[in-house]
């Protein structure tokens, strides 16, 4: 199975453990997993947005928005600030049914557009680093392809 | 005409100002705004925190694009979730669509690699908003007719 695993490049830097985790779940349990991190190389440790030309953007969105078309599961972590582009990839998983997962982590406060979404094919859960692993085994193994 | 108009309101305070020369400019042209989120959140000055609200927020969304014929996105590097969200709905619906990019943002939006038929990318700056998004009204209405 393809599974789609996406976060706001803001979050890199601060999350790599986590995603790592995740990132080794998935590959865990078969699947393949298209992570939009592996290549974000123009994301500084700061956490500062990537900074790219035009056509880098565009080589990057292909790939992205190919991923979302394609994948048979899709993760994101919608903590924080989800950006635009977790947004974008997010609408069309949904729109799809493709089964998905928004990752919340566990001192996420406040409503947001996330919190306002449902879809039969969307499953929110709540996590911190200990847990995310058992969250994301317990999502990909109730998908059915 | 009918217009969904989509823009963050992370930092409305800062973008207030561009967002309500957008929505004159689309007025002056004759457009019918389908959504009217923006000055009632500028108002507030505070985003809503209840999860209800933010499902009918959603839902009215989905209608607005549903409805319009045409939809505006201000995509600039700070636009969020909800942004992103919509402008893909849009094109999956096959809208035609006018993504505006400040041009001082140009290096760090996501939206600015996206290629779609349906889609028009204009970066603007604060002077020339109005003419370019004037020019591509007239574009559209024009492809719309033929």
């Amino acid at each position: 199975m393809k599974v789609l695993f996406a976060a706001a490049s803001t979050s890199y830097a601060r999350n790599m453990e986590v995603y790592e985790r995740i990132k080794k779940q998935i590959q865990a349990l078969g699947h393949e997993v298209y992570f939009d991190g592996q290549d974000a190389t123009a994301v500084e440790s700061t956490g500062s947005v990537r900074s790219l030309d035009d056509d880098d953007w565009k080589v990057l969105c292909d790939r992205e928005v190919g991923a979302a078309q394609e994948c048979d599961a899709a993760i994101f972590d919608v903590s924080d600030k989800a950006t635009f582009g977790v947004g974008f990839m997010a609408s069309i998983c949904v729109s799809k049914g493709t089964p998905t997962l928004f990752l919340l982590r566990d001192d996420t406060v406040g409503g947001s557009f996330v919190s306002g979404l449902q879809r039969a094919c969307l499953q929110r859960k709540s996590f911190n680093t200990a847990n995310v692993a058992g969250k994301v085994r317990k999502f990909l193994e109730g998908v059915r392809v | 005409m009918i217009v969904y108009f989509s823009g963050s309101a992370r930092e409305l305070e800062k973008d207030a100002p561009v967002f309500r020369e957008i929505i004159q400019c689309l007025q002056d042209h004759g457009a019918v705004i389908a959504n009217s989120w923006f000055e009632g959140a500028a108002l507030r000055g505070v985003l809503p925190q209840s999860m209800e609200r933010w499902r009918e927020i959603v839902s009215e969304a989905a209608m607005g694009i549903r409805d319009a014929d045409v939809v505006i996105v201000e995509g600039s590097g700070r636009s969020g979730f909800g942004v992103g969200f919509e402008l893909a709905e849009a094109l999956r619906l096959e809208k035609s669509t006018i993504l505006l990019i400040s041009d001082t943002e140009r290096d760090n939006s996501y939206a600015a690699g996206l290629e779609q038929t349906r889609l028009r990318v204009v970066f603007y700056s604060r002077k020339d908003i109005k003419i370019n998004l004037s020019r591509e009204l007239a574009d559209v209405r024009i492809r719309e007719a033929s």
